[in-house]
């Protein structure tokens, strides 16, 4: 497997557990058709550990949010591979990929678009009810989780009500309560300032590495991205030097 | 279906403006299309009403009548003939001549019809009282338009400035060519005839049309030629048609139809373009949430189950907000218009604008399911 453009992330905390969780081997993504064809990400091989959280780096239109689309199963690549908890979703049709999604795969947005007519604890609730989860035991879980992300108190508002870092931790909330193998994180600090940035990423490590899950964290921010095991850098579709 | 009906309660409940919005919209055309709707129905109904008070399979009508029940002129003793027919169950005769009824001083114009009771020619919806019968030349029934114009039961009328009868009955509204209807027995309905139009031919040995009801299980479609030869050997050339066509030959309702129900089309063709934008609309506003919601696993199922509910609910809104808006119109407007709300039209126009909807919504449905879950990361592919 190719590793092109790896590093280990400078705080050195984590060591990450035996067997990839998520790999990723020569990724190849083109955009469009003939002469308009823009190839997006290219022979991009990666691979995360339980309990690792990797950071991709990258300025805007590096192809960071593709590859993080390729990794998460919500888009299949041009070429190469990807295993998710040893599973192919190249091999899978739509259903069985919205599941794979819905019950291995953790997401955390950019902007979280929660439902506007929802509370905080629904909003949650709507990942175990997608993913088929058991009501009582996604109950349980979710009310764990905004007594960890300090979101108890904001349990019955509705995100109107919450400030950009509150949708952060109940987005967060959500990508955690169906207990995924693999995190994804899309520029979740991109709409925050840095405290409330900072706080949203060390929650999303703590919760990555304690739970044993394997993390990616999308951001240009390199300060972001030093909360992380590792970072990778990615220019013009291509993992390159730091 | 679970989550997506558990979403569009939610949203109803908490956030009912963004679904009370698109139905306040399509509440004014539901609420076009059945007023459009009970016009045609109702100018259609009263001017139809004498053939609908009636239970009968086959109408007999003259050949040079062209299926006009007022020009229509049979022998009596030839629709006796017609009982004979194979597969015919019973016949009856049923005529109409314009007429006036005096009653207190005011005049008003109506239709008189003669009948034969106890045959398909008898009004079947009896409201108050009773139907004349043969040979009771002196009693006659209304129909309920005319008794909304004060006359009852037990009221003595006269008919065509002559004729003075007593109401002894009440049938269900039964008009004829927007005029309400007093039901005689045949031979009143010939001298009132013939004192109004000398000229015309009325006699009692004269009726307008005959009326069939053909055997349990028979077709009228199959029994109707034999009618039709039965009568060629008495040397009588005449027409016999279903009911349904003879309701449609009546003066003036094929043009009806064809202009209320091209109104109703119509409204019915902008209530799906209006519904086609409501859900794309819907569709669009919705576009990163539901990427979101594709992205952490819901299927374009749910996505689409989710838009379908919010549209049947924008739909039973507006129609319960039209119907409502509907019957308050008709129930302002003078009894002159003619715009009587039947719940069976309003329940028509519903389903129709149910489908209607359906169609508008199937671009939003189609937009829906092709949300590309990579879209919730800001990418399009």
């Amino acid at each position: 497997m190719v590793t092109n453009g790896q590093e280990q992330a400078d705080d050195g905390v984590h060591a990450p557990s035996a067997g990839p969780v998520l790999i990723a081997d020569r990724l190849r993504k083109v955009v469009g058709d003939g002469a308009l064809a823009v190839t997006a990400v290219d022979e991009v091989s990666l691979h995360v550990e339980r309990g690792e959280l990797l950071a991709i780096v990258g300025p805007s239109g590096s192809g960071k949010s593709t590859l993080l689309a390729m990794l998460g199963a919500l888009s299949t690549p041009t070429a190469g591979t990807v295993v998710i908890d040893g599973i192919y979703p190249g091999d899978l049709e739509e259903r069985d990929r919205s599941a794979l999604r819905a019950g291995r795969i953790g997401f955390v947005f950019q902007r979280p678009a929660l439902v506007p007519f929802l509370t905080v604890t629904e909003n949650i609730l709507l990942a175990g009810q997608i993913a088929g989860a058991a009501e009582a035991t996604a109950r349980e879980r979710a009310g764990r989780l905004l007594a960890v992300l300090d979101l108890g108190d904001r349990s019955g508002h509705r995100p109107a009500a919450l400030s950009g870092g509150e949708l952060q931790r109940v987005a967060l909330a959500r990508a955690l309560l169906n207990d995924p193998v693999v995190v994804l994180a899309d520029e979740p600090t991109a709409n925050l300032d840095a405290e409330r940035g900072r706080a949203v990423v060390a929650l999303l490590a703590e919760h990555t590495r304690e739970e044993g899950r394997a993390g990616v964290l999308v951001t240009h921010d390199a300060s972001v991205a030093a909360v992380a095991d590792r970072t990778l850098h990615l220019l013009d579709g291509r993992l390159v030097e730091a | 279906m679970r989550l997506s009906t558990h979403i569009v309660w939610l949203e109803l409940r908490r956030s009912p403006s963004r679904l009370v919005r698109p139905a306040v919209t399509l509440t004014v055309l539901a609420a076009l299309a059945m007023v459009l709707a009970s016009l045609v129905d109702t100018l259609d109904r009263r001017s139809t009403g004498v053939l609908r008070a009636v239970e009968a399979d086959l109408v007999v009508f003259n050949v040079e009548a062209r299926q006009q029940v007022l020009r229509s002129r049979v022998p009596r003793p030839a629709t006796i003939g017609v009982g004979f027919v194979d597969g015919v169950h019973e016949v009856g005769v049923l005529s109409v001549v314009p007429t006036t009824v005096t009653h207190q001083g005011d005049q008003l114009r109506a239709t008189l019809v003669g009948f034969n009771a106890r045959t398909p020619a008898e009004p079947v919806r009896v409201l108050e009282g009773r139907v004349p019968t043969d040979g009771e030349p002196n009693i006659a029934a209304i129909d309920a338009a005319l008794q909304r114009t004060g006359i009852e039961v037990g009221d003595r009328i006269i008919l065509g400035g002559s004729l003075e009868v007593e109401v002894v009955g009440v049938i269900a509204e039964a008009m004829f060519l927007q005029q309400p209807t007093v039901w005689v027995p045949p031979e009143v309905w010939a001298r009132t005839g013939a004192r109004a139009f000398p000229e015309r031919g009325y006699a009692e040995t004269i009726v307008g049309i005959g009326l069939v009801e053909v055997q349990v299980g028979r077709e009228p479609a199959e029994v109707a030629p034999d009618i039709v030869t039965e009568l060629a050997e008495e040397d009588l050339d005449v027409e016999v048609v279903a009911l349904r066509d003879a309701l449609a030959a009546v003066p003036g309702v094929s043009a009806i139809r064809v202009t209320f129900g091209g109104l109703v089309a119509l409204a019915l063709g902008v209530v799906v373009l209006v519904s086609a934008g409501l859900a794309l609309l819907q569709v669009d506003q919705d576009r990163v949430r539901n990427a979101e919601l594709r992205a952490i696993g819901a299927g374009p199922g749910v996505l689409a189950t989710t838009l379908l509910l919010r549209l049947a609910v924008t739909w039973a809104l507006a129609s319960a907000a039209g119907a409502v808006l509907a019957a308050a119109l008709a129930a302002a407007v003078p009894p002159a218009v003619p715009l009587a709300v039947r719940p069976a039209t309003l329940a028509t126009i519903a389903a129709v604008l149910g489908m209607a909807v359906g169609v508008g919504g199937a671009a939003g449905l189609r937009r829906v399911s092709s949300i590309d879950p990579a879209e919730a990361l800001g990418e399009p592919w």
